[in-house]
């Protein structure tokens, strides 16, 4: 099944975006549903895809459900994804 | 009555310095044993900027004994907005000899070392060796990177922070009892990957905030009170005025606190972004295949090369100065308005911006559409104004 937006069911995703990512999507927060068994960064590859994913990819921190996991952590139903790009603003 | 605590506190302190800090003394978790530990504190502020400033005002006025700033920058009027130890009449004025002007009245107890210096890979370890904990302040990675480094390496805490736009950060890395900044980013992003304060804005009372929180984790880890922010990222929304917390641990696979450690010496990276007022640049000219510096590229348009600059600034930025002849297409817009380049398609494309950063991203975007000469004019307009042509007005 393709990634799509949920009608809010109980198993959607959802992904909260920090920083530049919120102004490249326009969203601050998305749900999604059929993300279920996509790793993090499958899941930020498939979001970011025409906005040039990789370098943004690998200077990602992933969060599921407010802690931090690393590259390739599976996404369960209901979880709550972040993805924090670094800020160096003083 | 006299209790243990009054008898402990009549031996060490006398009744005008219980005054003098009563409001803070008299908080049972700080006492007077807190506020000699602020006394015998050593702290480095490393970057005295929009975080720097709050941070060494209230670590000055909590009576830390003494505060070492580091920076090498002069005040610029864009920094007023935010960095309130400035003010108008400290234009083109040293940062760390000013800042230390304002904080010395503070408290007469307080020592305050300048380092009017640029802290660097070469020299981090050095500059922070004599102190007990770090701020982070600065507002650039190859700066983070060296500091982190240098802290990881000499086993000092540093206490993190970081703005932008609207969005802040925090955290405490405690080397050994938790993650350090290379755990969350192993490396710093790619060149124009992400904006910087410069580029994308920041409301001045942000840094006002997290420079306040670092202040606080300061004072907290030294005086050994409360849950410190080590092993959790707080982040700031400050349009929604909403608090985010994430637990944060050690990456065992660190290249530098991780179990098998590669890095020893703080790594030195480049800066390729620079931000406004007073960032010094290569001197060197160069004018690459994707990439010419300013002055270049004007003695090239002026000996009648038929060059196309194109402007990718948005609007407002282009009414306040602009490189002229050019065409403008905003950033964003230019996905929709590639074909208005179709025509350019055989010239050779010189894309800018205000700092040389949002051009990088427009520059690699064109020649993956098929644009096959395009370069990023380095430094952008901002770099222009001084190098270049400085009739155009800098903003």
């Amino acid at each position: 099944m393709p990634i799509n937006r949920s009608r809010d069911t109980e198993m959607a995703v959802t992904v909260k975006l920090f920083a530049v990512y919120r102004e490249m999507l326009g969203e601050s927060e998305l749900r999604l549903d059929h993300v279920a068994g996509r790793t993090v960064d499958e899941l930020f590859t498939y979001l970011f895809i025409d906005k040039a994913p990789e370098p943004l990819r690998r200077a990602t921190l992933f969060a599921i459900n407010e802690r931090y996991v690393r590259p390739g952590t599976e996404i369960s139903d209901g979880d709550r994804v972040a993805f924090i790009p670094p800020v160096s603003g003083g | 009555m006299i209790t243990g605590f009054a008898v402990y506190w009549v031996m060490t302190i006398t009744t005008d310095q219980f005054r003098r800090w009563s409001r803070q003394v008299r908080l049972p978790q700080f006492g007077v044993e807190g506020q000699e530990k602020l006394a015998n504190a050593r702290v480095a502020i490393v970057g005295v900027g929009g975080l720097g400033c709050p941070a060494a005002l209230y670590l000055a006025a909590a009576g830390v004994g003494t505060l070492g700033l580091i920076d090498d920058d002069v005040v610029d009027p864009s920094n007023i907005q935010r960095q309130v130890l400035f003010d108008e009449n400290d234009l083109g004025q040293g940062k760390v000899a000013t800042a230390s002007e304002r904080l010395a009245p503070l408290n007469k107890q307080l020592t305050i070392i300048e380092h009017p210096v640029r802290l660097t890979a070469a020299n981090a370890r050095a500059l922070l060796a004599d102190y007990d904990i770090v701020i982070d302040g600065n507002d650039n990675f190859p700066t983070r990177y060296a500091v982190n480094d240098a802290c990881v390496l000499l086993g000092k805490p540093n206490v993190y922070g970081s703005v932008l736009q609207f969005e802040g950060r925090a955290s405490l890395f405690v080397p050994g009892e938790g993650p350090c900044y290379r755990c969350l980013y192993a490396e710093p992003p790619p060149e124009g990957v992400v904006p910087n304060c410069a580029e994308a804005g920041v409301l001045g009372v942000l840094p006002g905030v997290i420079g306040s929180i670092q202040a606080a984790e300061a004072i907290k880890w030294i005086c050994g009170i409360g849950e410190t922010l080590a092993g959790r990222l707080l982040v700031l929304d400050m349009l929604a005025m909403s608090f985010e917390e994430f637990q944060i641990e050690r990456d065992p696979e660190c290249a530098l606190c991780g179990d098998h450690p590669t890095i020893t010496e703080p790594v030195a990276y480049t800066e390729t972004c620079s931000v406004a007022g007073g960032e010094s640049w290569p001197e060197d000219d160069y004018d690459l295949e994707d990439r010419i510096t300013p002055r270049l590229a004007r003695r090239r348009l002026e000996s009648g090369e038929n060059l196309l600059l194109l402007d990718v600034r948005e609007p407002i930025e282009r009414q306040m100065a602009s490189i002229e002849p050019s065409l403008f297409v905003p950033m964003r817009e230019l996905p929709s308005r590639v074909g208005e380049l179709t025509e350019f398609k055989d010239r050779e494309i010189i894309v800018y911006c205000h700092h040389g950063v949002r051009s990088v991203v427009a520059a690699s975007w064109l020649r993956r559409n098929g644009f096959e000469r395009v370069k990023n004019l380095e430094g952008g307009i901002d770099r222009w104004t001084t190098d270049a042509d400085q009739s155009i007005p800098r903003y």
